[in-house]
């Protein structure tokens, strides 16, 4: 059997289809009005400079059955409402339905006055003061962390540097070993003279990592997601989903570009996170510090952190306590997708019932 | 499948290719028509302006893919050596990634897709230094003559600098020879992107191939080929950028835009700094003293928080001290 069989009037019929369907989609677009993210309701309880820290209202108003709260770290790059990015598609909404007491930090837009922010300013100065604020607020010694991707790291930093604040610890698509074979952001660092890009840039655009994001994928990201994303627009909460995706994939904050310079140098190029050598200020980090409880969550087809990348926690941390999860989807579908939303959040909020 | 079915095929599938790889193309109806469709609309709202923009350039890479299969599939000519002939018409797709073909029209069914990460780069690049990189790139592959930025930088370089303005000409200089480092870069990046574009057409032929030898289910529609043209691209392009090569290129493009950026930064610095105004690197040294005194201040903070605790315990414990020497005492006068 021939492998194409592909009629004229199949052709055009399907072009024409394909026409009607944009077309429906462009009207759908132009009536959706202003596109919300980050939907469930929250006060902010504390703000330094660019960062604030918000604390989620659970919708039901239900009493926390855990009274340790989680603070979740996110990455620097992109914006932390992918958390809570719509109402059935919310890693904040299922936490709070787990009964935790869920905070956020939002790190904010860095411009130039932030260049020299470094890992130091960020973890053992912005996270630790948000760490104290939340202690002080409830009247505590330690809270549960959550930190995801990029945030994953900053939070094994700040438990290894600060043991004592951390009642238990929870990673998400968190890179540990950044060399593993199958990391295809840590090759393309290998060469990038980052002293030059930040000496000449001083903030690393958002633009920038964007391109990097998007050429991982490039044809599926760049072309085919579109063609594909045609057939759904007409339906206007399909069109309002992809618009939110949309949103927050450009939304890329700048980076200050010192923490920026530390962190490619440091994780990216010479894999110090687990040679026990990254510094953060005067400080070492020594992965075999952290002795909380850790559940090590990771997704099976991240593209961007190879599952490989975060598994390698388990050999690395001085807990006796570690779990992990493996989550059947990839690094944006682990807080987006249905499937995440049924198993991620009651799983998070199981693990740290069972050690209140 | 009979001889006649399969010649059939073969014959319908060489007139695709023929019409997809470029020079004999007609012009495509149906890109021709999204696109009058497109600038006749005005995006839904300033706020989808770039999503419009992604959705309707995508859309006309899409139908005119699907506009050349129809054209294809219509032509009624019939090649004898059917086999040979697809694979010529293989080849000329392959030249359709020939020179520059990253700024070719996105309805080029293999170059519109494979020139998605250049553009983007270029977009990128471009907010990021005010020189027009755009009048730097010349095609790879082309012929030996410059480009006519390239003759002028060339020819500016040429020249030594002299007189009273000696420095400056050695800046202008500096910053052309960066210019050509970046435009060479860039075009030995693009030139890497049009051979692995090629070899994705090498994968996209074979697994067809192997389709057709493994009996599996025909390909019936426009997009299924697109899907399985993406998937081709998509496996060439992970192996591609695993590889030292694709490292190298990715370092030397980056750090190259970096240098000229530099170079351009500082130039700028001299012309704000001999007009009395402020310079990027005074900027940055008052940045840098003022993140150095808040990382002070907060050290200090801290040391003062730890002193009050301690003071505030001494003083805790001075008191319990106090009651017990009080209640000794009243002991002993009882």
């Amino acid at each position: 059997m021939s492998p194409v069989q592909i009629t004229p009037d199949r052709v055009t019929q399907e072009m024409l289809d394909y026409a009607a369907k944009l077309g429906q989609g462009v009207e759908t677009l132009s009536r959706l009005g202003t596109i919300e993210t980050g939907v469930t309701p929250r006060e902010a309880v504390y703000e330094e400079d660019k960062l604030v820290l918000y604390r989620f209202r659970s919708p039901r108003e239900a009493q926390s059955a855990n009274a340790v709260p989680v603070l979740i770290v996110y990455a620097l790059v992109n914006r932390p409402y992918m958390t809570d990015l719509q109402e059935n598609r919310s890693l904040v909404r299922g936490l709070l339905d787990a009964g935790l007491d869920v905070y956020l930090i939002d790190w904010g837009y860095p411009d130039r006055a932030d260049r020299f922010l470094a890992l130091d300013d960020y973890i053992n100065g912005y996270i630790d003061r948000c760490v104290d604020a939340v202690c002080e607020r409830l009247g505590l010694d330690n809270i549960n962390l959550l930190g995801i991707c990029q945030g994953g790291a900053f939070s094994l930093c700040y438990a290894a540097l600060h043991p004592r604040k951390v009642k238990n610890l929870i990673t998400m698509v968190t890179p540990v070993d950044f060399h593993t074979p199958d990391n295809v952001l840590s090759r393309w660092a290998q060469q990038i003279d980052v002293d030059l890009a930040v000496d000449t840039m001083g903030n690393i655009p958002g633009e920038l990592l964007n391109w990097t994001f998007l050429t991982l994928k490039p044809f599926r990201l760049m072309s085919q997601k579109y063609v594909d994303t045609v057939e759904i627009l007409s339906d206007e909460t399909a069109a309002k989903n992809f618009m939110r995706m949309e949103k927050w994939i450009f939304d890329s904050p700048d980076q200050a570009g010192e923490a920026f310079r530390e962190f490619v140098k440091q994780f990216f190029q010479r894999n110090d996170l687990i040679k026990g050598n990254v510094r953060v200020g005067r400080h070492k980090v020594k992965l075999k510090k952290i002795k909380m409880p850790v559940l090590n969550i990771y997704a099976c087809e991240d593209h961007l952190v190879p599952p490989a990348a975060s598994k390698a926690l388990r050999e690395h941390v001085g807990t006796k306590d570690y779990l992990e999860l493996e989550f059947a989807g990839g690094h944006i579908g682990i807080y987006v997708s249905g499937k995440a939303q049924k198993q991620v959040p009651p799983a998070i909020g199981k693990w740290l019932l069972d050690r209140s | 499948m009979t001889s006649s079915a399969n010649d059939q095929w073969w014959q319908q599938w060489l007139q695709n290719w023929q019409a997809l790889s470029g020079g004999q193309r007609p012009a495509n109806p149906w890109a021709a028509a999204l696109e009058q469709w497109s600038r006749s609309l005005a995006p839904p709202t300033p706020t989808y302006a770039d999503v419009f923009e992604r959705l309707m350039a995508q859309s006309r890479s899409f139908m005119g893919f699907g506009g050349a299969m129809g054209d294809a599939f219509e032509s009624t000519a019939a090649p004898a050596e059917v086999r040979d002939l697809f694979l010529q018409s293989l080849e000329k797709l392959r030249q359709s990634l020939d020179g520059d073909f990253w700024r070719g029209s996105a309805e080029a069914a293999a170059g519109g897709l494979w020139q998605l990460p250049l553009q983007s780069w270029q977009r990128a690049a471009s907010t990021m230094t005010g020189l027009p990189l755009e009048l730097l790139h010349r095609a790879p592959g082309d012929s030996p003559t410059l480009s006519w930025a390239q003759q002028q930088l060339e020819s500016a370089l040429a020249t030594p600098g002299l007189g009273y303005t000696r420095e400056f000409q050695e800046q202008q200089q500096k910053l052309a020879r960066l210019m050509i480092d970046y435009q060479n870069a860039f075009n030995d990046y693009a030139l890497a992107y049009s051979e692995v574009g090629k070899r994705s057409i090498d994968r996209f032929g074979k697994q067809l191939k192997h389709r057709e030898g493994a009996g599996e289910e025909p390909i019936a529609s426009v997009k299924d080929l697109f899907n399985l043209w993406v998937d081709c691209s998509e496996q060439e392009y992970a192996e591609f950028v695993m590889g030292d090569d694709y490292v190298r290129l990715h370092g030397r493009l980056t750090n190259a835009l970096m240098r000229l950026k530099s170079q351009e930064q500082e130039i700028l610095d001299d012309r704000l700094e001999a007009m009395n105004l402020p310079t990027r690197r005074e900027l940055d040294t008052l940045s840098r003293r003022f993140h150095e005194m808040r990382r002070s201040r907060r050290t200090l903070e801290r040391e003062l928080k730890t002193v009050r605790e301690n003071q505030e315990e001494m003083r805790r414990q001075f008191a319990t001290l106090q009651r017990k020497s009080k209640s000794r005492k009243k002991q002993k006068s009882k």
